[in-house]
């Protein structure tokens, strides 16, 4: 007994490690170490819940049968529903839910106006969301996040970081929730697309196998490992070592079940050069594409050539696979070979024209695994064949054709199986009413306590099998349920009662999360690029992308700091369900980045200051008019707040000669200040100030003026500097606003001078000017001059660092406001 | 005493008052039809609270040691260790990897002051400079060997489900001192430690208690904390611009019966509002004089520990400092290598901080706690492909027995507690669980563990579950 109990602990334990998983499961009784808490027995694990095929509920049928079960339980526990939502309210959550944006202006049109009342109304106007491509953009990304999908290859890869043709994967999945590919088929394909004689496009769905970390050299098995999680977790909400923590020889997934598996997945691998999924039309930027492309695989064979002379550049060009020669590189060669090679693959990433590709596995040579046993690591111990997980396999059923893969790709979905019709179904209860009903959708092992609406559960799994697996046709079930149509809004009574919302007496309220937000923003505000597919988008950095947000790169472990700031995935591993958190950096995101003043911008465009402008604006934002009352202290708000030309302390202007009237540029664009669209402006000629400097006028000083918030006294440091050597230089001051000149220095072409001035009072409100003319003779006059101002206690002022552009105007504040605010955020 | 019990309705006063203390732009909030803003006795979850008794701690600051420092190689010296070294020692204990005979501790440990404590060459200026402030646990020990559920176990007393982190429970228990800074800031240099925001996490405490991340590794103030400075409207502005939206909010809140989400989220507005000044002041060393950023070290360690001290000092109840991303102190190979750079790095600054902090007569009142979520075995790891570079001259996990130390905030000083086994394999003596670590932190700070509860779900949840003792032997 003791030595059967010491090698499964040490095997499990080693086997925790070897999977590289994170685990949440099991792990206080997983090696059945003293101090953790007893595991919760439910007799044996075979007896547990999810183990047994779904019981069809009996149904009295005068309701539809969700309300009919659900008000059971709300009978049991002493609940009464609340009644149904207002259309427009119904409207909002329906759209959300199915494409994760708003209803646009003839949808709205359309179906404020149906003649259908109640849950009818929302059936068809379900069957009319669903039909839409956006649908496909929004449900897709919830299978990515599952599919820990990303576009590069992880943290530990610095060069040849990126999968160029992960995408082709994301496009498959949209495009698979939009033609309601059956569930089990969708599964079967990223499984085994490549054993199942599946169309060319198919072969995209192997994604779901390639785009997870990738590991580096030696260390396949964790590559192996993450297939085997993604599989099991992903689709039947089981981890291979949770089930198999058990202490008791009735284990229904003992350790062998993962060489099994491990046999399975290690026969295939993902070859070197991915098949094409279509072959671009021939235009010059295709042949510059495959020129350039070629010429880069050139220079990494050239390289090699030189480094190992006996090397033969291979026929393929592309084929960088080094079978025999990295190790006759040492390591700066090695590095210099990384780098370039990478290059081709960055080309690949990049360009607009490199054709779509699969990542494909193909079959190799079958694995026939062996257990490790502990003590002897790299050692084989016990021989198993590659199969199906006991508990739901057949006596003697082993898999027959190959590796096996297609057999369980088959497996995963066949009626022995309990599990992945039900995991898809709460998964699907969860993304369409906002809680699930099993808590821990990615986990439904023995630890996973009996959910309190199993017979619902049941139903809802049971009818997605009897409806071919169709999504679509599940989502419509639960939307056209009275319980899907109810208020979020309760009495406190309810809420206090059932804070978790366990009886679904009331709908969830729900935070729209990051792509939901951004992707409505974006549509509210007239920006929304509608264009389906391709290649990912920076989401981060400016120029800001109008592509909805599943488009955005996915960096593997470097993700952009807002898409953590809002709880988007890492991608490290399968992830069932996002948290949720409210921070200030996501409020400070809301209100300082460009990216949303970007869009608030738009949102105005046009628009002047006045009651038919907000009416507008609440109305494209919110679909409702303001209410008197929002409307009278809107207009008592914009007209305070009308803002200073540009954002801060600063501003961009000019000094004609003999005058200490200070005048502004008008114009700001792509960081800089001008006197116009032209260079030379008509009239203010070759006038500018950007973040680092400017260029003044022959009759005309650029000033850069500050405004004081607080009394102090301040040092000035800075340097003049004139890069070019030809022309006669400038000269630059700092001057007081009544002119009284604090400092000056005449700075040749080719030259730069310290501009440093200390114990410089100034008063709150004050101006300081610094000013530079051009001694007479206009050309080559541009200059770096990037102040700084400073006090004992430290920076004060910067004038590259706050160097900014025209302040945003009432009404872009009045849409970004409503934007952020929580009746935009929230889905009632 | 039980802490307020918070369903929805607990949170309706708080809100209310909240709105009292942000008096700008009021007038300009008189809005016919909605709520006005209405002062009553609450306060806000961030306000500063009374403990359940005076606590001798006020602030926390935890130096986490990610990855897992090894106990024997720091300070827990084992010289019976070294006689085996290369030896099989008459102790087995399972691993979470294949290990082997013992290996001695490559570094030296040296008596440092007048209490004598015994730390290693590599800790040396800490050892130096506070020997005799550190309260060095030796007996600690955790569940798994295993990173994930271990680092939830030390951060949020549960290994496996998602409960609140000690920082959330603190800040819940206290509030904060400075309304304009987070309660709680987790630092943590070029990304995310494993296991991530769990780590500071909230859990069912309210989203308002949350720790905030910060990536020390950006060295302009301002960067350190993205889209801090406002670009697009002056302050005076921004203020009305907020006034105008904390309005909606509440309308749309009276609307819905006050839902604690929407609660929540109305609020971290005003937060990052008043943070866009403070924080950038809070974290601009460069305001500290030279000699304090020398002693320090103008290192990314020593800029982060000079941050702690400056958040502790404006009243942030609870910083943690994490060593870097992912698990640094996790050395499966190398560890010689390893564990001499790793000090290397935070020894001067860890020293400088408690220096700092005593010098300021703030030690008394900031708990400090150093350690990992485990330490390592004495014995040698062995090689395995995939799992480390096969060098066998590393260590692996071990919850069995590892070294925690506190100092300041009224526990003992140059004092060690308990003790592991000949080896340093197993606590062995006055053993000393997490959920005891946690127990006794939550004393010092004026809590009894059993009693700082929440009200969730039905039940009453505390940070030690079931569990936990104060250790008597730990305090001054």
């Amino acid at each position: 007994m003791r030595k059967w109990k010491d090698t499964k602990r040490a095997s499990v334990s080693n086997h925790v490690r070897f999977l590289g998983f994170i685990i949440f499961l099991g792990t206080g009784n997983l090696f059945g170490f003293p101090n953790s808490p007893a595991p919760k027995k439910e007799g044996t694990s075979k007896a547990h819940w999810a183990f047994q095929h779904p019981v069809k509920p009996t149904l009295e049928g005068k309701l539809h049968p969700i309300d009919e079960l659900l008000a059971r339980k709300q009978k049991e526990g002493g609940f009464e529903a609340v009644g149904e939502a207002s259309r427009a309210t119904r409207f909002r959550r329906l759209w959300h839910v199915a494409t994760g944006l708003l209803p646009n202006k003839a949808e709205r049109k359309q179906w404020m106006a149906d003649k259908r009342a109640g849950v009818e109304w929302t059936k068809a106007a379900t069957q009319a969301a669903l039909a839409s491509k956006t649908f496909g953009e929004r449900w897709s990304r919830h299978w990515l996040d599952v599919a820990r999908y990303a576009d590069t290859r992880g943290a530990a890869v610095t060069q040849n970081e990126d999968y160029p043709y992960a995408y082709t994967y994301r496009d498959w999945v949209i495009g698979a929730f939009n033609k309601d590919l059956p569930y089990d088929r969708f599964v079967h394909l990223q499984v085994a697309a490549d054993l199942m004689k599946a169309p060319l496009e198919d072969q995209a769905a192997l994604g779901f196998l390639t785009v997870g970390r990738a590991y580096q050299g030696g260390q396949r098995h964790l590559l192996v490992a993450d297939q085997i999680d993604v599989t099991t977790r992903g689709v039947m909400g089981l981890t291979v070592t949770c089930a198999r923590c058990h202490d008791h020889k009735s284990d229904p997934i003992p350790t062998a079940d993962f060489y099994s598996l491990y046999g399975v997945f290690a026969s295939a691998s993902m070859p070197k050069n991915l098949p094409k999924l279509s072959e671009p039309e021939d235009s010059p930027g295709y042949r510059e594409f495959k020129e350039e492309h070629r010429k880069l695989a050139m220079e990494v064979h050239k390289f090699i050539k030189s480094a190992i002379p006996e090397y033969e550049t291979p026929k393929d060009l592309f084929d960088f696979s080094m079978r025999k020669t990295p190790h006759k590189l040492n390591q700066t060669q090695r590095d210099k070979f990384r780098k370039l090679s990478s290059k081709v693959t960055e080309l690949e990433a990049k360009s607009l024209y490199s054709p779509d590709r699969a990542m494909i596995v193909r079959e190799g040579k079958v694995n026939n695994p062996y257990i490790f046993t502990r003590g002897n690591p790299g050692a084989r111990g016990e021989k198993v064949p590659r199969q199906f997980l006991k508990i739901f396999r057949e006596e003697g059923e082993v898999f027959k054709n190959g590796s096996g893969r297609l057999e369980l790709a088959m497996r995963l979905t066949d009626d022995r199986n309990p599990l992945t019709a039900r995991v898809w179904a709460n998964r699907v209860w969860m993304h369409v009413v906002g809680t699930p009903l099993v808590d821990t959708p990615g986990d439904f092992g023995v630890e996973t306590a009996k959910p309190k609406q199993l017979e619902l559960l049941d139903h809802l799994a049971l009818f997605l099998v009897e409806n071919k697996w169709s999504t679509k046709a599940l989502i419509t079930h639960i939307t056209s349920s009275q319980s899907w149509n109810r208020e979020s809004k309760a009495p406190a009574g309810l809420i206090e009662r059932d804070p978790e919302n366990r009886y679904f007496a009331r709908s969830n309220r729900v935070r729209k999360d990051l792509e939901a937000w951004r992707d409505s923003a974006l549509q509210v505000s007239g920006r929304l690029d509608g264009n389906l597919g391709g290649k990912p988008v920076t989401l981060d950095k400016a120029p800001f992308s109008d592509r909805r947000t599943v488009y955005g790169r996915v960096r593997r472990g470097y993700l952009p700091a807002v898409m953590r700031a809002f709880d988007f995935p890492g991608s490290e591993e399968a992830l069932m369900r996002r948290s949720e958190t409210t921070t200030p950096m996501q409020a400070l995101y809301l209100m300082n980045s460009p990216s949303l003043h970007v869009k608030a911008r738009s949102l105005v465009k046009g628009l002047t200051v006045s009651p038919e402008s907000v009416q507008q604006i609440y109305q494209r934002i919110f679909h409702r008019p303001a209410s008197v009352e929002e409307l009278s202290a809107t207009m008592t708000w914009l007209k305070s707040a009308a803002t200073h030309r540009t954002a801060g302390a600063w501003d961009y202007g000019y000094l004609t000669k003999d005058s200490l009237e200070l005048k502004s540029l008008p114009r700001y664009k792509d960081g800089r200040w001008t006197g116009g669209p032209e260079m030379p402006d008509p009239k203010l000629g070759w006038l500018m100030w950007n973040a680092a400097g400017g260029h003044p006028e022959l009759d005309k000083s650029a000033v850069l003026s500050w405004k004081a918030m607080e009394d102090g006294e301040l040092t000035i440091e800075g340097v003049l500097k004139v890069p070019t050597p030809n022309g006669n230089g400038v000269r630059g001051r700092v001057m007081r606003s009544d002119g009284t000149v604090l400092g000056e220095w005449p700075v040749d072409q080719g030259k730069e001078s310290a501009t440093r001035l200390t114990g410089v009072k100034v008063k709150a409100g004050e101006h300081l000017w610094f000013a530079v003319d051009s001694r007479g003779e206009q050309s080559h006059d541009s200059f770096y001059w990037a102040p700084r101002l400073s006090d004992v206690r430290g920076e004060v002022a910067n004038a590259k660092d706050e160097f900014g552009g025209l302040g945003l105007k009432p009404l872009a504040q009045l849409a970004q406001v409503l934007l952020l605010s929580n009746e935009f955020f929230f889905v009632d | 005493m039980k802490h307020h019990e918070q369903g929805h309705g607990g949170y309706i006063g708080t809100r209310r008052e909240f709105l009292s203390r942000y008096g700008m732009g009021m007038g300009a909030l008189a809005m016919g039809g909605l709520p006005s803003a209405v002062a009553s006795g609450a306060t806000s979850p961030l306000s500063p609270k009374m403990p359940q008794k005076r606590g001798k701690a006020k602030a926390v600051i935890h130096l986490f040691m990610n990855g897992g420092p090894s106990q024997v190689d720091t300070f827990d010296p084992k010289p019976e260790l070294t006689k085996y070294d290369g030896k099989k020692i008459p102790l087995e204990l399972k691993t979470e990897r294949p290990t082997g005979m013992a290996m001695k501790s490559p570094f030296s440990f040296k008596k440092y002051g007048e209490s004598g404590l015994e730390v290693s060459e590599i800790f040396s200026k800490v050892g130096e400079a506070c020997a005799d402030e550190l309260c060095v646990i030796r007996s600690m020990r955790a569940e798994v060997p295993n990173h994930e559920p271990s680092l939830l176990l030390m951060n949020c007393g549960d290994s496996r489900l998602p409960r609140p982190s000690v920082g959330s429970w603190v800040t819940y228990g206290l509030g904060t001192e400075n309304q304009n800074l987070p309660g709680f800031v987790s630092m943590c240099p070029g990304g995310y430690p494993i296991s991530r925001t769990q780590n500071w996490q909230s859990g069912f405490l309210p989203a308002a208690y949350q720790g905030n991340y910060v990536d020390s590794k950006n060295k302009d103030p301002k960067k350190l904390i993205e889209h801090i400075v406002p670009k697009h409207l002056e302050r005076s502005k921004q203020r009305e611009q907020l006034d105008f939206l904390r309005q909606l909010n509440e309308k749309h809140a009276e609307e819905r019966g006050r839902d604690q989400e929407l609660e929540a989220r109305l609020e971290s507005f005003e937060l990052a509002y008043r943070m866009q000044l403070e924080a950038t002041d809070a974290f601009d060393v460069s305001k500290e004089p030279k000699y304090i950023r020398e002693m320090y070290g103008d290192t990314l360690q020593g800029r982060q520990m000079l941050i702690t001290r400056r958040l502790v000092e404006r009243g942030v109840r609870f910083v943690q400092v994490w060593h870097g991303a992912g698990q640094p102190w996790d050395n499966h190979d190398d560890l010689e290598v390893n564990h001499r750079k790793l000090a290397g790095q935070c020894d001067q600054a860890i020293a400088a901080l408690i220096t700092d902090l005593k010098m300021r007569g703030m030690l008394d009142e900031t708990l400090v706690l150093w350690g990992g979520e485990f330490g390592r075995t004495p014995v040698v790891e062995m090689p395995k492909k995939g799992t480390n570079a096969g060098k066998i001259n590393g260590r692996d996990h071990n919850h069995y027995g590892f070294t925690t130390w506190m100092a300041g905030g009224g526990v003992k000083g140059g004092h060690v507690h308990g003790s592991t086994d000949d080896f340093g394999f197993a606590a062995a003596t006055d053993k000393v669980h997490v959920h005891d670590l946690h127990a006794t932190m939550l004393h010092l700070l004026g809590f009894d563990h059993e009693a700082l509860t929440y009200r969730y779900s039905g039940r009453d949840f505390r940070l030690t579950d079931v569990h936990g003792e104060v250790i008597e032997d730990l305090l001054a």
